[in-house]
């Protein structure tokens, strides 16, 4: 059906399913994870852990097979901005992945303990999160910049969440010590997200140096 | 595979994904279910109008569209790898995120033509979102119901446990004990009663008798029966409703939605709190509104509190007695009536709950 490709469209084509399958195996794993937190589901979470492997097995799949593209296709323009990109993006999708893991083990300790009443906003800040990582790999899918510089906006949104629970959360711990405990693996968690969150930023600057060639690392929002 | 096989295979997938004739187009936009076909590169060669509503295809795409821009589903694309690769079918539960979730059965068979190997996999999706919230509903009332059957159960065998031990000597613990086991008793006719009204409620089973009805003499009726149990707690009743109002109703069903709601109104009152009955005129309508003094109902419990066995936080426990079951029996008996019931409420303040119902004028 592609017989009209150039032999690198394959390899790069391989590429993309592997880096977009990454992502899918992240976004996967936060939802479980979420999933696991709100519904006290340890089985759940036990199951986002174990499957944390075949993540580190995609991501060593990406490597090897960007260094095969760049050595043996040695590609030009915009094709070797899409492997430095995916050299670039496939940690951050690891990286993410593992912070997915990270609140799993969380929620085990948590589940452990009897149920803290509130929340407060944790599953809103994780749909914007997974909104983040949706919307970040779908601009990576059709090398969409515009996309990408929306998403970043949202990190800001992220970020104020995490301050606003983070004070809640203190507050909770300060008034009723029984709390604290189960305060600090929330703490954590929301730690996590925010993390996420930085790390899906970190990717849609990759979307915009692959998509324009322009990069737009450490730059503030206002400037781009 | 020889290479004259592969190219016919190729063939046909080209005319399969390419084909214009109006049978396959019309079957593949009448069908509810979405239909994917992909090659063994996982290019997408069919997608019908139904999956294009589950996986849009990306805005920007410049090559053949490919599995994975329609979905990263790890799941999924196991799934066609499986069938491409093993030859295998699989069957799974695939939930979309973008947007409202929805949830599919998703199955997924290798398509073999003249080769005996897989040239292409056809994944079928079937929606079953409604069908999962059903089954939950389903779920948590078979939950409750056991739960609300077991607690009157669990207070009648300890009394009669108490009344096996103690034995029948002291006159006045065993009037307590025989107190206590007639109230448990009730609490499950009441709720046994009630189950059986909703569950023909709600198999329409139900037919009314419609009447034309003098509403202020209907309302006395009913509060001839509710008096007592204010006159114990201290609360006081007003029918203020119009002598003049007629409604279209069935007398028996709107009798069993009145007592429902003032019976609430009562229960959750506070001592020397009020009740209030009004009606007024609102085009074809008349809307009549149960008004309390009581503990109000949380903003977040008010859009929940019809829902079969709800009873929100604490102050509403189970500790007030009653089924869990009236006010959904209300809220089906006035849409039978072809009217819609709504609350208002401020915690602490009291609580408002107006129905409405077709005017006999």
């Amino acid at each position: 059906m592609t017989d009209h490709l150039r032999p690198i469209d394959h390899d790069l084509n391989r590429l993309r399913d592997k880096l977009l399958m990454l992502g899918g195996r992240a976004e996967t794993a936060i939802a479980q994870a979420i999933r696991a937190l709100v519904e006290r589901d340890s089985e759940l979470a036990e199951q986002v852990i174990r499957d944390d492997d075949k993540i580190d097995q995609l991501e060593n799949e990406v490597d090897e097979l960007c260094i095969d593209i760049l050595v043996l296709r040695q590609p030009t323009a915009s094709d070797l901005r899409f492997v430095i990109a995916a050299v670039k993006t496939a940690p951050a999708i690891e990286r993410i992945a593992d912070h997915a893991v990270n609140i799993a083990r969380h929620v085990l300790r948590l589940n452990q303990e009897p149920q803290l009443k509130v929340y407060f906003d944790i599953p809103e800040m994780a749909r914007i999160v997974q909104q983040m990582l949706l919307d970040g790999l779908d601009a990576f899918t059709s090398h969409d910049a515009e996309k990408a510089l929306e998403t970043i906006r949202h990190d800001d949104h992220a970020d104020a969440l995490y301050k606003r629970i983070y004070d809640e959360l203190i507050h909770l711990m300060a008034t009723d010590s029984s709390t604290v405990r189960r305060g600090a693996e929330l703490l954590f968690i929301i730690k996590h997200l925010e993390r996420i969150a930085d790390y899906v930023t970190n990717i849609c600057e990759q979307i915009v140096y692959m998509a324009r060639g322009e990069v737009i690392k450490h730059r503030e929002w206002p400037e781009l | 595979m020889t290479p004259a096989t592969e190219s016919a295979d190729r063939d046909f997938l080209r005319e399969l994904a390419h084909s214009p004739h109006p049978v396959w187009q019309a079957v593949l936009a009448a069908m509810r279910e979405g239909l994917l076909i992909v090659d063994r590169e996982t290019t997408v060669l069919v997608q019908n109008p139904a999956a294009e509503s589950i996986f849009p295809p990306p805005p920007i795409s410049s090559r053949p569209l490919r599995l994975i821009d329609l979905t990263r589903d790890p799941a999924v694309h196991e799934g066609f790898r499986e069938a491409l690769d093993q030859g295998t079918s699989r069957e799974l539960r695939f939930e979309l995120r973008r947007g409202e979730p929805r949830v599919f059965h998703v199955t997924i068979t290798p398509l073999r033509f003249a080769s005996e190997e897989p040239q292409a996999a056809l994944g079928v999706f079937v929606e079953i979102t409604a069908l999962e919230h059903l089954e939950r509903v389903r779920r948590d009332f078979f939950a409750n119901l056991s739960h609300e059957l077991r607690t009157p159960l669990a207070a009648i065998l300890a009394y009669v446990e108490t009344l096996q031990e103690v034995g029948l000597e002291d006159p006045e613990h065993a009037r307590r004990c025989l107190e206590g086991l007639f109230r448990q008793a009730q609490r499950l006719h009441a709720l046994v009663r009630d189950i059986t009204d909703l569950a023909e409620i709600e198999s329409g089973v139900v037919a009314l008798s419609l009447d034309v009805l003098p509403l202020h003499t209907l309302v006395e009726d009913v509060l001839t029966l509710i008096r007592p149990q204010a006159q114990e707690r201290d609360i006081s009743i007003a029918n203020e409703v119009p002598e003049d109002i007629q409604v279209l109703a069935d007398p028996f069903r709107l009798t069993q939605i009145l007592q429902n709601l003032l019976d609430n109104a009562i229960k959750f009152n506070r001592p020397g709190g009020h009740v209030g009955i009004t009606a007024r005129r609102s085009g074809e309508r008349v809307l009549i509104a149960v008004t309390d003094t009581g503990i109000g109902i949380p903003p977040a419990d008010q859009p929940r509190i019809f829902e079969r066995f709800y009873r929100g936080e604490k102050s509403r426990s189970r500790e007030t007695g009653g089924s869990g079951l009236g006010l959904a029996i209300v809220k089906h008996l006035v849409q039978l009536h072809g009217g819609e019931i709504t609350v208002r409420s401020e915690p602490g303040r009291g609580s408002e709950f107006t129905f409405s119902l077709k005017t006999a004028d």
